[in-house]
């Protein structure tokens, strides 16, 4: 298993190996920070206020004398964390509501989709927004928030994918040779429902890291001096137009970059599974 | 005879991830004007390659070499207006599965529209697609025009399609595989309506795996094996005495209907179950469409029966299958197994009664969990009475040595094994727990011929034994008289006719028991015709 | 007529979804730890006040009655009053959806036509250049933060090359014009000022590119991906077997069956524009219905945050409704 794994990694196609190499890059950032970084992300350099990149601070400091740098770093923490616990939460939820409804179907089906119904009536960030500023920000408020709002999609995917199994003669079969419910639902259905979960979930990575930083963006995320990348960018936007593109721009990039990281591997399963 | 399409040293190479794949080497054939020329063998053989290539249809990936002549001029390699010229107008190809060949946005009137102004403008085209679809035997022409393909049934969707090629106008009409999915009484007609076609200069090549309909309608067979043609010549000849080893392979393993079962016995068993008045009615939306599929059903199972039923497409047949195994809830009647009511046992109760009856199914690698192995597989059922793992796995290789299978093929998963040893997991999983009743759903039809008689060798082998009761559910009536010692007709839910099978056979009393013997293909037909 | 039965039909089941809605957008506002009156009256205000400020909203009432009143001012187009502002919710709805929807029509339709355009032409070239570039620019588009690209198009074109208005208004200051529509490109044409009409369209520029290009890129991947999809499929290469004309196939067959997926799509793409509305107004300015709720969140005025999702959803159900009907219109598969 182990001694396989090189061989299928080469296998996977350019695009996906693009998006692990970045997605690791950032991991590392995210776990070394305070090795990488000369200053904390709250500390402030009182001799640098809102100056450009120099060295000792490579991405200039912002109108609190903050590290750019050590700020982006430290985020990576923020940004992915919240945004893996989110799908995780999304994607457990999802895949139990969507496996039990799709196999039940009658009744119990038929509500739950049309509860699942209004939830999807509402745009999903509008959503987010509404939930998050009723709730408050903090930390676990945020990671529910966009878990439980990303849930429904899964639930939908899980569900479809369960029905067109039912008509797979193997179900039946299994049916047929005595299979429990519990064994139908997590021996026959499950492995076989899971796999378009594995090219949405890294695209749904991507988009709930867009989420957050939007709600940080707006100030209903991580609070002020957080050093969260939606955040930052906020906090940088009203230096644009003096000139000062420093502390808005570099945080951008680094959201762009890992949100791509996500993209490219998602949207690579997804071409990997149409070749297929 | 002058060569209207004439195929030289056709090879065709496709490469893939691991390998290069030949799909053809070294073909060469003809079709003369007027003449049929059928194309036979197994899928993956390569046999539709060859209208792939005639037709600049390959894909994209693929390399080509060879040449290919339609009346003396070079078709090989056409570009631009001269290759959309002699698409549709030189050759015109009949697709595989016509439904999903026909546009779904776009009415069929106008899809033909689109062929006469594209080949031969002019004139009123309504009027022309009106005298077209009532050459290919559509009913009501003029109201078909208007109609989309999802609105039509599988029999009109191939008689549009060879209306479309039609329309083109063709110098050779290349059909692929055009009974697929068709009912046996249709298969005849269609075949019938595609060698028609073969006057006035036209050449017509059919493609198909079925040897014996091919035999009632080409005037020439090529059979081809792996890429290559390993036999070509008159119909006749081919089929009564084939030179190649594959040939008499595929003419062996068409089923003769007038082979009859070995062992006939009158002398039948205790009763195992026993349906009475059964009824099933699928409910449509908010209670509308309310179709019987079945009504009446009277029908009784007994120890060492090995019983038939026997009908087309749409009949009943599979939901009367699914009944007898529990799986769906009658609305009527009952049927009683071992004593017991099993129409009214919730799914817990029911799981009881597994233990005695198993299925195989029809399409033998849909009906394996992909993310399974074969011991898995075959351990399924095993874990309703077996809970030591070492007695079952014990089981597990008695079940596979039983079906024919190595125990080697325990850790292999679904997608490493061939159709014909799909089907023998499956085989192997419903015989594993030595059950009352085992009911087979179409076993051989999803398979290749040559592996379809090797299945059927292992049933008869294992209903001989008459340990257990077989129900077999089968449109193949050659396939039934060898196997079975009883037949159930089922036409429009209802049971027509049942008895034995040698009463049923020599003297069929419903219409439709007549009909289903008349249509059912054997080798030699035409033979018969023209001595 | 089938048409029309199919609409009434689809209007029908509508209303159950509207319930389950202004359900959930009602209750949201329950999750508020602690009581909501709190929020509203002064830190200093005594048992008595707070008392009378529960009774002026009407929150000592059963929640259900709350409910139902709150429905029915809906009904009557009565969304309540600001706890914040005192003004009318209806009053400013009415004065800022004009300006949130003129910049979703322009955004929307410019990314429909580029998707259409750019989706069949990476399909038809397929793996070729073409398609390469046009895929990596709608794998941009998925990764970019909106609110991101909005302020380095202004960090470019308006601080950097000076080219753009800067971020705030619709028209320069100078040139105002009646309101009578509220949107601004009719209005600066009813009063017959082209000079207005350019600079409405010089302000609009910059925003509607920003929303665009985001929404852009899923439209084009969805297309391309369909339209691939269209060109491997048996009817497809049936057509082309039989030799039609190129513009035949390329219009009745590819161009047809391409677009019968394109509504269901493009109406999840609106929902994620509406969201996507709130951060672009918020960048550049744009006093349009997002600025104004996300005032509202920010201070967490609860009549406001109702309104505003309810006004959204409502839309948003509305606009797949009208994408299911365009879908049967162009599918003769669906079933009315």
């Amino acid at each position: 298993m182990i001694l396989s794994l090189p061989r299928r990694l080469v296998r996977l196609p350019s695009m996906v190996l693009a998006g692990l190499a970045i997605l690791t890059l950032v991991a590392l950032a995210a776990v070394f920070a305070p090795w990488l970084t000369p200053w904390g992300p709250e500390e402030m350099d009182m001799m640098y206020f809102l100056e450009g990149p120099m060295p000792g601070h490579w991405l200039g400091t912002d109108a609190n004398g903050m590290d750019v740098l050590s700020r982006i770093l430290h985020g990576a923490r923020i940004d992915l964390g919240v945004a893996i616990a989110s799908v995780a939460i999304a994607v457990t939820l999802g895949t139990l509501v969507g496996l039990v409804f799709g196999y039940a179907g009658g009744w119990l089906d038929h509500i739950g989709m049309r509860v699942l119904d209004m939830f999807q009536a509402f745009p999903v960030f509008i959503l987010a927004l509404a939930v998050a500023a009723i709730l408050g920000n903090s930390m676990i408020n945020l990671i529910l928030t966009i878990g439980f709002i990303n849930a429904p999609p899964y639930a939908r995917l899980i569900r479809a994918e369960v029905l067109s199994l039912r008509n797979r003669t193997f179900v039946e079969a299994a049916e047929a040779a005595g299979n429990s419910h519990i064994s139908m639902l997590f021996r026959h259905l499950l492995p076989n429902a899971l796999t378009p979960i594995l090219v949405i979930a890294p695209l749904n990575c991507g988009w709930a890291i867009l989420m957050l930083a939007s709600l940080s963006f707006v100030g209903l995320g991580v609070p002020v001096p957080g050093a969260e990348w939606g955040a930052m960018i906020s906090a940088g936007a009203a230096d644009i137009v003096g000139g000062r593109w420093w502390t808005a721009t570099f945080p951008g990039i680094a959201l762009f970059v890992t949100v791509l990281g996500f993209n490219l591997v998602g949207e690579g399963l997804q071409e990997k599974g149409v070749k297929r | 005879m002058s060569a209207l399409l004439d195929i030289r040293d056709l090879a065709v190479t496709i490469p893939t991830a691991e390998a290069e794949v030949q799909a053809l080497r070294g073909v060469s054939l003809s079709v003369a004007p007027d003449e049929v020329v059928g194309i036979v063998g197994e899928s993956g053989g390569g046999k539709s390659m060859i209208a792939r290539a005639v037709t600049h249809m390959l894909p994209g990936a693929a390399r080509m070499s060879g040449e290919i002549t339609l009346d003396g001029r070079d078709v090989t390699h056409l570009e631009g207006p001269a290759l959309q010229e002699f698409r549709g107008g030189g050759v015109a190809l009949c697709f595989q599965s016509p439904r999903s060949a026909l546009s779904p946005t776009r009415t069929v009137g106008k899809q033909m529209a689109d062929r006469f102004r594209a080949h031969s403008p002019g004139g009123d085209l309504r009027a022309r697609a009106v005298e077209a679809f009532q050459a290919v035997g559509l009913r009501e022409p003029e109201r078909q025009l208007d109609r989309f393909p999802h609105e039509m049934s599988g029999g009109m969707c191939q008689r549009v399609m060879i209306a479309l090629a039609l329309a083109c106008e063709p110098r050779v009409l290349i059909a692929d595989e055009p009974t697929t999915g068709l009912d046996v009484t249709l298969t005849g007609e269609i075949l019938d309506l595609i060698a028609a076609q073969a006057q006035g200069g036209r050449g017509v090549m059919i493609i198909s795996h079925d040897i014996a309909a091919l035999s009632k309608v080409c005037d020439r067979l090529v059979v081809i094996e792996a890429g290559r043609i390993v036999e070509d010549g008159p119909t006749r000849e081919v089929t009564h005495a084939p030179k190649n080893a594959y040939t008499r392979r595929l003419i062996d393993a068409v089923p003769d209907i007038r082979e009859k079962r070995a062992v006939g016995t009158e002398q039948r068993g205790d009763t195992l179950m026993l349906l009475s008045g059964v009824g099933v009615t699928y409910r449509g939306r908010f209670g509308r469409n309310r179709v019987p599929a079945l009504s009446d059903v009277d029908l009784e199972i007994r120890k060492g029966d090995t019983i038939a039923i026997v009908g087309e497409s749409g009949s009943g047949k599979s939901t009367l299958s699914r009944t007898i195994m529990g799986m769906l809830k009658p609305t009527a009647g009952r049927v009683d197994f071992r004593g017991t009511d099993i129409a009214r046992l919730s799914f817990g109760q029911k799981r009881g009664m597994r233990r005695h009856m198993q299925m195989v199914y029809q399409d033998p690698m849909d009906a394996l969990n992909p993310r399974m192995t074969v011991e898995e597989i075959v351990s399924d059922p095993l874990r309703l009475v077996e809970r030591d793992a070492t007695r079952r796995s014990a089981l597990i290789d008695r079940a596979l040595n039983e079906v024919g299978l190595d125990p080697s093929f325990r850790p292999r998963f679904p997608h490493e094994l061939s159709g014909g040893q799909a089907q023998r997991v499956g085989l192997a999983r419903a015989l594993a727990i030595d059950p009352d009743l085992v009911v087979l759903d179409e076993p051989t039809s999803a398979l290749d011929v040559t592996v379809q008689a090797q299945i059927l060798t292992l049933i008869r082998r294992l209903t001989e034994r008459r340990d257990r009761a077989y129900v077999m559910v089968s449109h193949d009536l050659a396939t039934v008289r060898a196997l079975c010692d009883r037949v159930v007709v089922v036409d429009a839910g209802r049971i027509v006719a049942e008895g034995p099978t040698e009463a049923i056979f020599t003297a069929p009393k419903s219409p439709k028991t007549r009909a289903l013997l008349d249509a059912a293909p054997h080798l030699g037909d035409r033979l018969e015709e023209t001595q | 007529m089938r048409v029309a039965a199919y609409v009434l039909k689809r209007l029908l089941l509508l209303i159950p979804v509207l319930i389950g809605v202004s359900l959930i957008a009602f209750f949201l506002i329950r999750l508020l730890p602690g009581d909501p009156v709190l929020l509203i009256v002064p830190e200093t205000a005594t048992d008595a006040d707070i008392a009378a400020a529960r009774e002026r909203l009407g929150l000592d009432q059963p929640v259900l009655r709350q409910y139902l009143s709150y429905v029915g001012g809906v009904f009557q187009g009565d969304f309540g009053t600001s706890i914040t502002t005192n003004r009318s919710i209806s009053a400013d709805l009415a004065q800022r959806i004009p300006l949130t929807l003129e910049l979703l029509i322009y955004a929307m339709a410019l990314a429909l036509v580029l998707a259409v355009w750019g989706g069949v032409a990476a399909a038809r070239h397929w793996h070729k250049l073409p398609d390469k570039v046009l895929r990596f620019a709608a794998l941009f588009g998925n990764s970019v933060p909106e609110f991101w690209l909005g302020l380095m198009l202004i960090l470019l074109f308006y601080q950097g090359l000076q080219v753009a208005p800067a971020p705030s208004g619709r028209v320069d200051m100078d040139l105002a014009v009646p309101m009578q529509t509220g949107f601004i490109l009719i209005d600066t044409l009813l009063a017959g000022n082209g000079k207005a009409f350019l600079s409405a369209l010089h302000h609009l520029m910059l925003p509607v590119a920003t929303l665009a290009i985001t929404v852009t890129a899923p439209l084009l991947r969805s297309v391309r991906a369909s339209a691939l999809e269209v060109l491997a499929s048996d009817n497809y290469r049936c057509a082309a077997a039989h030799g039609l004309a190129p513009g035949v196939l390329r219009q009745k067959y590819l161009m047809r069956q391409t677009l019968t997926r394109l509504p269901a799509l493009s109406a999840i793409v609106f929902g994620n524009l509406l969201g996507g509305s709130v951060l672009i107004e918020y960048v550049f300015s744009w006093q349009g219905l997002g600025q104004w709720a996300l005032r509202g969140m920010q201070v967490r005025d609860y009549p406001v945050i109702q309104a505003f999702v309810l006004v959204a959803a409502t839309t948003y159900v509305v606009i797949f409704l009208l994408a299911d009907v365009i879908q049967a219109a162009l599918d003769p598969r669906v079933k009315m």
